[in-house]
């Protein structure tokens, strides 16, 4: 059983009326690449703030690394690496003098450390160059060498491609995943799902401060393949019929009444009048989406909302 | 605690706010010492007030660049305590007040060789009243880095701790003089800033009740503020 | 009290005070070290050491340690990459044994039939004995390997390094021709000498050539190059025995990982090779003192195989 790095139980935090984030039960394993989907004003940031221990939280447990009482949390903390919101640094400093302020408070011994963390995020050059001076990537990238400085065990990221271009892109992704075969465990936000989607093994989808939905990637590709989903009167000969004279193997009986088909071979209205022709009826016929974009718009639809 | 006050070494000497504000304190000490009246030990123990905004800048110095930035939650999101945290910086502000203090004075006996103040102006205290005095001044001083740290670990904004410190030590001073003439002149001994001015001009002079009254003034400020710092601190939000 | 005391009393107070403090924090310093320790000793984390004063000494320690750490996560992971490279092997062995003989069983079924001729059921008996073959060729292959790995030393002799390539070259050559190759040998008449075990030579040879056989296309050439044994007290140059051919899919190949034990090509699996072949002609030019090595240059790969 994989060690459990992050663990909440019933986490809530409230701002007045509003709960930014309510009754939410995360985990996440070691060697995860943990994506939390959603979009602005769901929640991600403010649940990474309690995790962080920016902001205590109005109730529910938080378990980080095996560490419950605020001390221990406090302690275990040092094996953590994040970035908040946007990278945070001392403006008049260089990039250089600002990693070397943070490697003196952490007490880091190694004295090639701030050079060596520029180099790994891609700014060697960019030492002498004051933080107010930064780009909007160059800043991202500082923040993320920042966060590896001191070796985490747990990199938190919150909207790290944010304001990068391609080419940053690839580099960060390229980065994260090495760092994931080095067995850092990482946990990354964001409401773009097509990045998160190249790196992350497990997904969290979070909305109006829920925790919607918490699976593997492999079971998410499961539930995002394109599939006809028929309703029939009896399943089960339906799906003998199915099998039997269309000759279709990849579907699914979902109910009693109701079958998912991932075999694309017969279009849908082909579908529907094939299975007529041999004493089926179909009294419904819906086309599912095939990518994560699409899934997740069904996933926060209030008219379909399923607790997970 | 050690490694904030280092790394904050480290960022003020980067920063080049501190070498600044000595350059100042030294000029303008010299100044007063060149041009002043009184004799020189005493120019800066009573010009007091001429240090407190410098106190005030490297209070912000310090311990607001954090706040202003929001570089604060690298610290804390990386497990520093955030007692430590206000301790080191308490600490270190103060010990760069007391720097900043001591040498002025030096400072001012230096300019004193250059141009001596006239006989009958001379010093007639002992350099124990002297010594006294600089230590219970530097008690106050502790009192008002305190205080001032406070304000802004509980603001955790800039600007608004500046107006907020120079109303209760310079505000509160103006107010309580304009109310003593109301018949309490009593009141203006309650005066933070008033009582640190006393331990200096005339602290051969000073009863022995005025004395403790004055400690017990800077006590006051100094526990009141640093127990309310802490624990309004430990428990905020940090954005 | 005489008044000239007090400033040396205070100074002599601080200096206790200061002396006081430095002990203290060292003190400290060095349980933190220890508790990091025994949190790195309790959980797989990629911590290390940091410290809270700057005695020399103490930092010196810590770094000595902390580069401890360093080669041991190191080793760690290689040990990790090792594993799964392992397992990665032992399936694609059973997968590799596993085809021929389904395949030749396979075909027994259908020599079955009592309907068959004489003539064809020849020609299956004939198919089911290749299979079987190549079947012996792998499990030899993967004995001799781990045999190798173990083994003693075998004795040494001089061998005439020209007459053996020749013997290999032509009974692969109704196979070269087969498979339409050009094939350019540049091989002395006169003996070259060296110090190996004959056994172990051809072996070499064998493995190198039946490589480019496979993996090769249109062409490849076997240059061998004596050496001479230079001055009593100068170095002499090895001889040189050099195979080159032209591949099929040269980006496809990744030159440090070419020896590797398993290593293979082509992730896929089309092909027969257990990538145990160079890896093979490794260590039997090692045990015998030489050394080869390999180029790749556009989509030539060369392998030189130096002999004493």
């Amino acid at each position: 059983m994989s060690e459990i790095i992050l663990k909440t139980t019933g986490l809530t935090k409230t701002y007045g009326q509003q709960h930014a984030v309510n009754q939410v039960n995360m985990t996440v394993h070691r060697g995860d690449v943990y994506g939390l989907v959603g979009q602005n004003g769901a929640g991600k940031t403010t649940l990474i703030r309690l995790v962080t221990g920016l902001t205590l939280p109005n109730s529910g447990e938080i378990e980080l690394m095996g560490a419950h009482t605020a001390s221990d949390l406090q302690h275990v903390r040092s094996r953590l690496g994040s970035i908040v919101e946007s990278p945070a640094l001392y403006p008049n400093l260089t990039a250089t003098q600002n990693l070397e302020t943070y490697r003196l408070q952490r007490g880091i011994l190694e004295r090639d450390c701030v050079a060596r963390m520029l180099a790994l995020v891609g700014l060697a050059g960019a030492g002498k160059k004051r933080f107010k001076d930064f780009s909007l990537g160059m800043k991202q990238r500082l923040g993320l060498g920042l966060a590896l400085m001191s070796n985490p065990d747990f990199l938190i990221l919150d909207e790290p491609i944010n304001g990068l271009d391609p080419t940053g892109i690839v580099e960060i992704r390229d980065l994260i995943k090495r760092l994931s075969s080095e067995g850092v465990t990482i946990l990354i936000s964001s409401h773009i799902l097509t990045e998160l989607a190249q790196v992350s093994t497990r997904y969290g989808f979070i909305h109006e401060g829920k925790l919607l939905l918490e699976v593997t990637d492999r079971e998410l590709a499961e539930r995002c393949r394109r599939a006809s989903h028929i309703t029939v009167d009896d399943a089960a000969h339906a799906a003998t019929v199915l099998e039997g004279q269309l000759g279709l193997r990849d579907f699914k009986v979902v109910s009693a009444t109701e079958i998912r088909i991932y075999d694309q071979a017969l279009q849908p209205a082909e579908l529907a009048r094939a299975l007529f022709e041999h004493g089926i009826f179909v009294s419904g016929l819906q086309q599912l989406g095939d990518n994560l974009e699409e899934f997740f718009t069904e996933l926060i639809d209030p008219r379909n909302h399923q607790v997970a | 605690m050690f490694n904030i006050i280092r790394a904050d070494l480290y960022r003020l000497s980067h920063g080049k706010v501190i070498y600044s504000t000595y350059a100042l304190l030294f000029a303008g000490i010299a100044m007063g010492a060149l041009f002043s009246e009184y004799p020189a030990p005493l120019v800066v123990t009573t010009q007091i007030t001429l240090v407190i905004p410098f106190i005030l800048a490297i209070i912000y110095a310090v311990c607001a660049p954090d706040f202003n930035t929001a570089a604060i939650k690298n610290a804390l999101a990386n497990g520093s305590p955030r007692t430590s945290l206000y301790a080191a910086r308490l600490i270190l502000s103060f010990l760069l007040s007391e720097l900043l203090y001591l040498l002025g004075i030096a400072v001012n006996f230096a300019a004193e060789l250059i141009s001596p103040a006239p006989p009958e102006m001379a010093y007639v205290g002992s350099s124990a009243t002297l010594l006294t005095s600089i230590a219970t001044q530097s008690f106050m001083i502790l009192a008002m880095v305190a205080t001032g740290c406070a304000i802004i670990f509980i603001s955790r904004r800039g600007v608004v701790c500046i107006a907020v410190f120079l109303a209760l030590f310079f505000g509160v001073s103006i107010a309580l003089s304009i109310i003593s003439f109301a018949g309490v002149e009593w009141i203006v001994s309650y005066d933070f800033t008033y009582t640190m001015g006393r331990f200096a001009a005339q602290f051969g002079d000073l009863e022995q009740a005025e004395l403790i009254r004055g400690l017990a003034l800077g006590a006051f400020y100094l526990l009141a503020s640093t127990a309310l710092g802490v624990v309004l601190f430990r428990r905020s939000e940090i954005k | 009290m005489p008044i000239g005391f007090i400033p040396p009393v205070v100074l002599l107070v601080l200096a206790l005070l200061i002396g006081v403090i430095y002990l203290v924090s060292l003190r400290r310093d060095i349980c933190g070290l220890t508790e990091r320790l025994d949190c790195i000793e309790k959980h797989d984390t990629m911590m290390r050491l940091v410290t809270q004063t700057r005695d020399r000494e103490v930092v010196a320690l810590a770094l000595k340690i902390n580069g401890l750490l360093d080669r041991h996560q190191s080793e760690q992971l290689t040990l990790r990459r090792k594993d799964a490279q392992l397992r990665q092997a032992l399936t694609n062995i059973s997968h590799d044994l596993r085809t021929p003989l389904t395949s030749a069983v396979g075909y027994l079924q259908l020599m079955e039939d009592p309907a068959l001729s004489e003539a064809q059921r020849l020609a299956y008996a004939t198919v089911v004995r290749t299979k079987l073959d190549t079947l012996t060729q792998l499990i030899d292959q993967l004995f001799a390997f781990t045999q190798l790995v173990e083994g003693e030393d075998a004795p040494l002799e001089r061998v005439n390094l020209a007459s053996v390539v020749r013997d290999i070259l032509a009974s692969y050559y109704d196979d070269f021709t087969h498979a339409g190759f050009v094939v350019e040998a540049s091989i002395s008449e006169q003996p070259v000498s060296v110090i190996a075990n004959e056994d172990a030579v051809r072996r070499i040879v064998q493995n190198l050539l039946g490589n480019a056989l496979s993996h090769g296309v249109e062409w490849f050439s076997v240059h061998l190059e004596a050496g001479d044994e230079g001055q009593p007290d100068g170095e002499g140059q090895p001889t040189q025995l050099t195979i080159t051919n032209r591949l099929t899919e040269p980006e496809a190949l990744v030159i440090d990982q070419l020896f590797n034990r398993f290593y293979t090509a082509d992730v896929s699996r089309t092909t027969k090779s257990t990538g145990l072949g160079l890896a093979i002609v490794k260590l039997l030019v090692e045990q015998m003192d030489g050394s080869v090595s390999a180029t790749l240059e556009g989509n030539t790969l060369a392998i030189t195989v130096l002999f004493k």
